[in-house]
This record gives C-alpha cells, structure tokens and sequence, in this order.
C-alpha cells in the first residue's frame, strides 16, 4: 500500500509539472498543444492523482 | 522501495519526454505531409464558410453534412500549423447545371486574391470533385491563417446554388 502511495505521488508530481510545461507551450506558442493534444487528459490524472494523495495524506 | 521510485520516475520522464517530442515533431517537422478533411463540422484547422447571408446553416443527415452556397463569394480561413510549400484542395460539390466554381488564395492584404480555374474534376455518384493548386509562398499570412474564397460568379446573375458537401486540404513540404 505504501509503495503505490509513493507511486502516485510521483505520478502527480510529474503530472503537475508536465501540465505546467504544456501550459507555457501553449502559452507562448499558440496551437503548439492544443492543435495536436488535448491537454485536459492530463488535468484530470492530475486532478484524480492529487485527489488520491490528499486523501492519503488525511487518512 | 527506492528501485520501485526510480523506475516509476524513469517511466514518467520517459512518457513525458515522448509527449514533448510528439509535439515538437508535429510542429517543426521538416518533412511530411497534412491531409485535412472538412466535412463542414467544427475543424480546428478550417473555420465556417461565411457570410450567412450568401450560404445556408449546415445540414447534416447522419453523417454527412451539406451546405447551399446562394452568393458570391463565399470565405473561409485555412490555419496553417507550420510552413508549407504547396497544397492541394478538393472541393466537392453538387450542382444541377455545369457550372464554373473557382476557388481564389488571399495573397495581399485586402481584397487580393489569385483566383484558380479548377485543374481537374471528377464526376461520381452525382458528387462533382473538383481540384485546385496553390502555392503557399504567395499566401498573406495573418496570424498564421490563410483566407480563401469560393467565387461561383453565376450565382450573381441567376437562381442557381452549389451544394457544398466537403472539402479536402492536401498541405505539401
């Protein structure tokens, strides 16, 4: 169980800053994300991710 | 423990840096082609024709949507996602008579557009596809967009109408 915590957290982690990174993409360079990703898949593992971590962190 | 971390990160880094350079390919590419099919639904890539006032509301039947051109001319913008050379566009339509439909490139600001007599047309199923080549380097650039028109110049003179069913944007390096 502890293991898969630390898994997730680590998949959030980098979820948090792969999202931040298309972000920036996106905003500088308008269409280099968007036209060919949708980056909302991404914002709701992170949602999830981070949802499963704080619940882990409250138990 | 630690082995577990470290493959985990290795695999997200490794994920992530294959997203990156999906991305960084799709946008730079030196080489390679883009086929676009607007089937007159939302396109990222192609905007509505417009104005209103000169073609019908798309209608769609399951899967296929027409729309009747009644003035001219019609406009629409291409975005271009990276440098092209050339492109290539098929434009489907029906029409009961045979009429002469011309599609023109904006090449200046303002009203300057290279208009195009079709190159060739094929005839199936009632359907008429016919094809028009443009030079990319000529093209005014706004913003990465392209305008272009469809100009039908009897339409101005008579009660005929052009049923658009789709277009298809060949983008060459």
């Amino acid at each position: 169980m502890k293991t898969l915590i630390t898994i997730n957290q680590e998949v959030f982690k980098a979820l948090l800053v792969l999202y931040l990174v298309l972000f920036v993409l996106e905003y500088t360079l308008s269409g280099f994300v968007s036209l060919y990703f949708n980056s909302s898949i991404i914002l709701v593992a992170l949602i999830i991710s981070g949802c499963i971590s704080a619940k882990t962190i409250l138990e | 423990m630690t082995q577990i971390i470290k493959s985990t990160r290795i695999i997200l880094l490794i994920l992530a840096g294959l997203l990156i350079l999906y991305l960084i390919w799709q946008n730079f590419s030196p080489i390679g082609s883009q086929t676009i099919i607007f089937d007159l639904k939302d396109n990222k890539f192609i905007s509505k024709l417009n104005p209103d006032a000169r073609i019908t509301e798309p209608e769609c039947n399951e899967s296929l949507c027409t729309q009747t051109i009644f003035g001219d001319p019609v406009y629409f913008d291409l975005l271009l996602a990276r440098n092209f050379k050339s492109l290539n566009i098929e434009l489907t339509y029906q029409s009961e008579e045979s009429i002469d439909v011309r599609l023109g490139m904006q090449v200046k600001e303002g009203w300057n557009y290279m208009i195009k007599n079709k190159s060739s047309e094929v005839e199936s199923n009632g359907s008429k596809t016919a094809s028009y080549s443009f030079p990319l380097s000529s093209a005014w650039k706004n913003n990465r967009h392209i305008n272009f028109l469809i100009s039908i110049p009897e339409l101005q003179s008579s009660d005929k109408k052009v049923i658009i069913r789709s277009l298809r944007f060949d983008l060459q390096r």
